[in-house]
C-alpha cells in the first residue's frame, strides 16, 4: 500500500514537472522551418500532390526504410519467439455461420483490390503503403476467422516479403548509382495529379504495400496458430 | 561508388535476403552474416583513408540537403565506432560457423544482422529522429534475440529488457519531440547551432529524457536491470553483440547528443555522477556472482561506467581514453564470451565451481579467456591498460581527483573478483563436472578468430600509438562542436 502510494506520489511529481515544461513548447506554431519548406516545395520538387507522402517517402525516406525494417523485425521477432511453442489447447469455439463463410468469399477480393488501390494512389490521396498493406492483411484475417481450414502458404509469404524488402533497398541503390544519392528520385516527376507521376514514390509505396501485406498476414497466421488446436 | 550509405544498405539487403538463400541450401544462411560483415569491413577500409585531412564526409540521402532531408555523417568519431561494431560483428559471425543456432535458425540470422545494422545506423546518422529509428531497430532485435532460446529464463529476461527498453525509447522520442517542438528541426548539427534559442527549462527536461532513453542501451545505473539477465539468457554470440555493439552504440549516442547538440558544459556533472555510480555498482555486484556470465555482465556494466566517466570529464585525453576503452572493452568482452562458450561446451554449467580446473582440461581456450580478462583488467602490456591510464590521467588533469580515485577503487574491486575467477580456472583440483569433458575443442574457425583478437589485444598493448593517432582525430572532432556544425551546415545552406 505504502509502495503504491509512493509510486503514485512520484508519478504526480514527474507529471507535474513535465506538464509545467511542456506548456511552454510552441507546438503547431509557424516557426517550424522544415515544415514550411515541405509545404511550399513539395509539388515543385517531387511532383507528388500529397505532401505527407512526399515527406514520408522522399524527404525522410530513409526513416521510412527504417520503419519498414522495424515492422519486419516485429514480425520476425514474434515468429522467432512463437516458433515451436505452439500450445495445443482445446478451446470450445462456435463454427462460423454460412453467411459469414459466403460473405468473406466475396469480401476478400474486394479487400485486396481496395488495399492495392490505397497504396497505388498514395502520392495522390491520403493513404499509402502501410495502410494499404494492412487492408490487404485484413482480407486474410477475414479468411482466417471465417474459413478455419484456410492457411496462407508460408513459403510464398516468406519469398514475397523478402523480395519486396530487397526491391526497396535496390530502388535506393539505383538512386545512388544514377544520381549519386541513396533513395534519389531517379524517375521523372511527371504531371502532378496523374497516376504515373511523382517519380519513385508510387514504386516505393507498391513495394511497401506488398511487404506490409505479406508481413501482417504472416504475423496474423502465427498468432492464430499459437492458440488454435488443430 | 563507395559511399558510407553502403554500410547500412548492404546489411539491410542481406538481412531481407536470408530466407531466399535458405531455399537454395538449408545451411547457407549460416554464412550470410560473415559475407555481410566482410563486405561492410571492406567498405570501411576503403572509406577510412578518405577521412585524413577532410574532417568528415556528410552524405545526403534522397538528394535533399539537411535540415530538410536526412544525412549520414561519416566523421572520425562515428567512423571509429562503426569500425568497432563491424569488427565485433565479423568476429561473432565467424563464431557462428560452428555454433548450433537456436531455432528458427533463419530468423536468428536475420535478427543478428539487423541488430548490428541498427547500431551502425545509430553511430552514422546525422539526424536525431533517424537515430531514434535505428535505436528501435537495434533494441527490438535485441529483445527477440534475448528471448529466442525459449526457456522460461530467456523469456523472463527478454520481457524485462522489452519493458525497460521500450520505456527508454519512448522517453527518448519524447525528448526529441520537445526539441523539435521548440526549434523545428531534427538535424543534429542544425539543432546544435540553434540550441541557444531553446527555453533552458525545456532543454533540461529534454536532456533528462534523452539521457534516460539512451541510458538503457548504454547500461547506465538505474536502467541496467536487464543486463545480467539478458547476458545470462541470450546465446553466446549475441551476448558479445550486446556488450560490443549495442552498448557501444548507446554510449556513442549519449556522447554525440550531449557534446554536439547540447554543448555540454552544464550537463557534464550528470554523466560523471551516473558514470561513477554505474561503475561502482557494477564492480561491487560482480563480487558476489557465481555464474560466470552474470559476473561478466556486471563487469561489463562497470566498464561502461568508466567510459561514461571518460566522456563526462570533457577533456581531450579523457575522450581519447573513452573511445579507446570502448574499443578495448568490445574486443576483450567478445573474446571472453567466445572462449567461455567453447569452455562450457560439453559441461553445460556456467557457474564457477563447475568450471574449476578448466585451465588444465582446455588450456588453450582458457588462455584466450585469460588474455581478454587481463586486458579488461588493464594490466600493463595489454591494450586495456593504455585506455584506462588515459582516462585516469584525463580525469586527474581536469581536477576530478575524487572521481579518479573512486574509479581506481572500482578497478581494485575488479582485480579481486577476476583474480578469484582465474584462481578457480587454474586450480589444481578439477571439478567433477569436467571429468568427462572433451579435452580441447575442434572448432577451428572460432579458435582462429579468437586467436586473431588475442594477438591484436597484445599488439595494441605493446604499440598503442597505431590506433591512438586515429582515435585522437575522433576525440578532436567530438570536442569541437563548432567544426562539426560548420562542416555540415556550411555545406547545406549555400
Amino acid at each position: 500500500m505504502i509502495r503504491k502510494l509512493f509510486v503514485l506520489f512520484l508519478l504526480v511529481i514527474v507529471g507535474f514537472f513535465l506538464a509545467s515544461v511542456v506548456v511552454s513548447v510552441p507546438f503547431g506554431a509557424e516557426k517550424t522551418i522544415v515544415g514550411r519548406y515541405y509545404l511550399n516545395n513539395t509539388i515543385g520538387e517531387t511532383g507528388g500532390v500529397n505532401a505527407v507522402t512526399s515527406i514520408v517517402v522522399l524527404y525522410r525516406g530513409f526513416d521510412t526504410l527504417g520503419e519498414v525494417t522495424v515492422l519486419f523485425l516485429a514480425a520476425t521477432g514474434l515468429a522467432a519467439i512463437l516458433a515451436n511453442t505452439r500450445e495445443r489447447r482445446k478451446k470450445h469455439k462456435e463454427k462460423p455461420s454460412l453467411i459469414m463463410r459466403v460473405g468473406t468469399d466475396y469480401l476478400f477480393p474486394a479487400a485486396i483490390v481496395f488495399g492495392s488501390y490505397i497504396f497505388l494512389h498514395g502520392h495522390l490521396t491520403p493513404g499509402g503503403g502501410f495502410p494499404g498493406g494492412v487492408v490487404i492483411a485484413s482480407g486474410f484475417l477475414m479468411l482466417f476467422l471465417a474459413q478455419w481450414h484456410y492457411k496462407a502458404d508460408e513459403l510464398w509469404l516468406k519469398v514475397v516479403e523478402s523480395l519486396a524488402g530487397m526491391t526497396y533497398v535496390l530502388i535506393g541503390l539505383i538512386g545512388l548509382w544514377k544520381l549519386g544519392t541513396f533513395l534519389g528520385n531517379f524517375l521523372g516527376k511527371g504531371t502532378p495529379n496523374m497516376l504515373l507521376s511523382a517519380g519513385i514514390i508510387p514504386l516505393i509505396y507498391i513495394v511497401i504495400g506488398i511487404k506490409v501485406g505479406s508481413e501482417m498476414t504472416g504475423l496474423l497466421q502465427n498468432l492464430r496458430e499459437t492458440t488454435e488446436n488443430e | 561508388m563507395v559511399s558510407p550509405i553502403l554500410l547500412i544498405a548492404i546489411p539491410l539487403f542481406m538481412a531481407f535476403s536470408v530466407p531466399l538463400w535458405g531455399l537454395i541450401w538449408k545451411k547457407l544462411p549460416q554464412y550470410i552474416p560473415f559475407a555481410t560483415f566482410s563486405i561492410t569491413i571492406a567498405v570501411l577500409v576503403k572509406l577510412l583513408p578518405q577521412l585524413w585531412g577532410r574532417g568528415l564526409i556528410s552524405v545526403v540521402i534522397a538528394g535533399v540537403k539537411p535540415p530538410f532531408g536526412i544525412n549520414l555523417v561519416f566523421g572520425p568519431f562515428g567512423a571509429f565506432f562503426a569500425l568497432i561494431i563491424q569488427i565485433v560483428a565479423l568476429a561473432a559471425s565467424i563464431y557462428l560457423f560452428e555454433y548450433e543456432p537456436p531455432e528458427p535458425a533463419e530468423k536468428f540470422y536475420m535478427l543478428f544482422i539487423l541488430v548490428v545494422l541498427g547500431a551502425t545506423g545509430m553511430v552514422l546518422t546525422g539526424d536525431i529522429f533517424n537515430m531514434f529509428v535505428f535505436l528501435e531497430i537495434t533494441s527490438i532485435s535485441s529483445y527477440a534475440l534475448t528471448a529466442i532460446k525459449k526457456d522460461g529464463h530467456s523469456a523472463e529476461a527478454g520481457f524485462k529488457y522489452l519493458l525497460l527498453g521500450s520505456l527508454g525509447s519512448t522517453l527518448f522520442l519524447f525528448g526529441i519531440a520537445l526539441i523539435y517542438g521548440s526549434l523545428g528541426t531534427l538535424n543534429m548539427a542544425d539543432i546544435g547551432a540553434r540550441i541557444g534559442d531553446m527555453n533552458p527549462k525545456l532543454l533540461a527536461a529534454a536532456v533528462i529524457l534523452i539521457l534516460i532513453g539512451m541510458g538503457v542501451e548504454a547500461e547506465m545505473l538505474p536502467l541496467n536491470g536487464w543486463v545480467p539477465d539478458a547476458y545470462q539468457a541470450a546465446p553466446v554470440p549475441v551476448v558479445s553483440i550486446f556488450s560490443g555493439v549495442v552498448a557501444k552504440a548507446g554510449i556513442y549516442a549519449l556522447a554525440r547528443i550531449l557534446y554536439t547538440i547540447i554543448g555540454f558544459e552544464s550537463y557534464a556533472s550528470l554523466l560523471l555522477i551516473f558514470g561513477i555510480l554505474t561503475l561502482l555498482a557494477g564492480e561491487l555486484a560482480a563480487l558476489r556472482q557465481k555464474d560466470v556470465r552474470r559476473l561478466l555482465a556486471y563487469s561489463s556494466i562497470g566498464q561502461m561506467g568508466l567510459i561514461m566517466l571518460a566522456f563526462g570529464t570533457v577533456g581531450f585525453t579523457a575522450a581519447i581514453g573513452g573511445i579507446f576503452h570502448a574499443f578495448n572493452h568490445a574486443l576483450a568482452k567478445a573474446l571472453m564470451f567466445f572462449a567461455l562458450g567453447i569452455m562450457v561446451a560439453g559441461v553445460g554449467k556456467w557457474d564457477m565451481d563447475s568450471l574449476e580446473g578448466i585451465g588444465r582440461v582446455k588450456p588453450y581456450t582458457t588462455l584466450l579467456f585469460t588474455i581478454g580478462l587481463l586486458s579488461t583488467l588493464g594490466l600493463p602490456m595489454f591494450s586495456g591498460f593504455w585506455s584506462k591510464l588515459l582516462i585516469i590521467i584525463g580525469m586527474v588533469n581536469a581536477k576530478y581527483t575524487v572521481y579518479a580515485s573512486l574509479a581506481l577503487f572500482g578497478s581494485a574491486v575488479e582485480v579481486v573478483y577476476f583474480a578469484r575467477l582465474l584462481g578457480k580456472f587454474y586450480s589444481s583440483k578439477i571439478s567433477d563436472s569436467l571429468k568427462d569433458a572433451i579435452p580441447e575443442s575442434k572448432k577451428i574457425f572460432s579458435l582462429l578468430g579468437m586467436t586473431f583478437i588475442a594477438i591484436f589485444i597484445l599488439a595494441m598493448g605493446i604499440y598503442p600509438d597505431a590506433l591512438v593517432k586515429w582515435i585522437a582525430q575522433g576525440a578532436y572532432m567530438l570536442l569541437n562542436k563548432a567544426t562539426y556544425i560548420g562542416m555540415i551546415i556550411g555545406g547545406a545552406i549555400q
